[in-house]
């Protein structure tokens, strides 16, 4: 899984809230082409993609994924704080999978994680 | 130079306009009856018709009416003999500017002739004025509408970057009571909690600032919406919390169709009503009611309440922003709940208040328009 998130805080956050439902490999990458970088790296079965990033944001990796061969199938989730229907509308445009609001109760991060881990790894 | 068409069966009196106004300057154009004067005035659009109003065939009241049609800047003057003022006020009424009585004097000529240049430039000014203030309030519509995009934009954007670290706040003092409770003495574990509550209520406040934004505008175009439904749905929404006072809820009369936003007119609705709970006397269970009537020009409905009520320095008040008028313990509001139902009022062309005896209760007043409303300048609010 690869969690691209500039915000320090909730990466340890996000972390903190996957490990508790048992995803504890997680690569984290703080910008659009280091999260390109590391996907070419390795193997990547979901992102979790934020939409305000440096550099470039969240939108540019999601149409950078869906066009590149042989990975245009890959889910990304957008995991984002914005409540925008613009942003919403554009993600989905853009091909995201999925469009989660960051919920600001911690128990709550964890449920969403729990719901996003297992439709995904449904193995576990 | 104004042109002048004078109509008249009776040749001296053409002639001596023709003359008269030449010698003044005018451009002097002349009929000797009133099918030949409007074939004139269609071909020379004069701006001042002085016309008999006793002639043969066509009367000077046909040839005024017809003019009035073509044109209904034009100037018409009638001219009448001794005795015809009946047809003078007539001609007055519909349209004629000014009169003249025969036989035809020099200075009531001259002066009928001012007024009517000082008529027309006075419209004109007039219709320049009008169409500058049409201009100005296009324009100032349209920086308005860009404006509250803008700020709209705006409370987006800063609610985002506002929620991210109430997101941390939230998280970390979560994961603190989770890893470290056990830990924790009584105090250590009741500042943490106040700590996490403020989040949760920073989250809060922040949703309502942005639903505030929204209930301004109307992203969708308005439709018509089923207020009973609504009603019924809202009221089922706050069963359980009716039930948990120990209180009733319930409705009067019929709730109309009216012309609108449903997510909109739904948050109206719940927020009175849940503001009726949160207001509720610490001796009585709450019991509220909620109902409508249909009036001539408008629906206007109601919300009322046994709770403790509002004093009367205080009624305007309570639609201001983030007012909370008593800091009851347990009222988990942010005080924005009435202004949101204002604010989607007003956007809907109606009116809210309220009235209160206090410590007996008070009532929520709104009205909306009967029928169809059409966005337009009404946008933006």
């Amino acid at each position: 899984m690869l969690l691209v998130e500039d915000n320090p805080d909730h990466v340890e956050l996000v972390r903190a809230a996957l490990e508790r439902v048992g995803a504890s490999k997680v690569y984290v990458a703080g910008d659009v082409p280091s999260a390109k970088e590391l996907m070419e790296r390795e193997r990547v079965d979901l992102v979790l993609l934020d939409l305000k990033l440096p550099k470039a944001d969240g939108f540019s990796l999601l149409s950078w994924v869906r066009t590149a061969p042989g990975r245009s199938g890959l889910p990304v989730v957008v995991l984002t704080t914005s409540v925008h229907p613009q942003d919403m509308k554009m993600a989905y445009e853009q091909g995201a999978t999925g469009y989660v609001v960051k919920p600001v109760r911690f128990e709550e991060l964890v449920r969403t994680m729990d719901r996003l881990v297992h439709l995904w790894f449904p193995g576990g | 130079m104004l042109k002048v068409l004078s109509i008249d069966d009776e040749r001296p009196t053409r002639e001596f306009l023709d003359e008269f106004l030449c010698s003044q300057g005018y451009i002097s154009l002349t009929a000797g009856n009133g099918e030949e004067g409007l074939a004139i005035f269609r071909r020379e659009r004069p701006q001042v018709v002085i016309v008999d109003v006793v002639m043969p065939g066509m009367d000077g009241l046909d040839v005024l009416s017809e003019v009035k049609r073509m044109d209904p800047d034009a100037e018409v003057i009638v001219m009448t003999g001794f005795g015809d003022m009946d047809m003078v006020i007539q001609a007055l009424r519909e349209g004629a500017s000014d009169f003249l009585q025969k036989p035809i004097q020099i200075d009531v000529l001259k002066a009928a002739l001012k007024r009517a240049e000082e008529r027309r430039a006075m419209r004109r000014k007039l219709r320049e004025y009008a169409q500058d203030l049409e201009r100005l309030v296009e324009e100032r519509t349209r920086e308005l509408q860009e404006k509250n995009e803008e700020l709209e934009q705006f409370v987006y954007t800063v609610s985002h970057d506002l929620k991210a670290p109430v997101v941390s706040i939230e998280g970390f003092s979560s994961l603190l009571m989770e890893m470290y409770g056990d830990r924790m003495d009584d105090r250590f574990r009741h500042y943490l909690g106040r700590v996490r509550e403020n989040a949760l209520y920073m989250e809060k406040l922040i949703g309502d600032l942005l639903e505030f934004s929204r209930a301004g505008r109307t992203a969708k175009p308005k439709e018509e919406v089923n207020l009973e439904d609504i009603v019924r749905e809202t009221l089922e929404d706050l069963k359980g919390k009716v039930e948990e006072a120990g209180g009733t809820m319930e409705t009067v009369g019929k709730f109309p169709k009216v012309w609108g936003d449903p997510e909109h007119l739904r948050k109206v609705f719940f927020n009175l009503l849940d503001n009726a709970l949160n207001y509720s006397h610490p001796e009585r269970p709450p019991e509220v009611v909620v109902g409508c009537e249909e009036r001539e020009e408008d629906f206007l409905f109601f919300v009322r309440d046994n709770g403790i009520g509002i004093e009367p320095e205080h009624i305007d008040k309570v639609f201001e922003m983030f007012r909370r008028l008593e800091d009851k313990k347990g009222v988990q509001g942010t005080g924005m709940g009435l202004t949101i139902a204002k604010r989607i009022v007003e956007n809907h062309g109606g009116r809210i208040w309220a009235e209160s005896s206090p410590g007996r209760g008070s009532t929520f007043f709104f009205t909306l328009p009967k029928g169809r409303r059409d966005e337009g300048a009404a946008r933006g609010g």
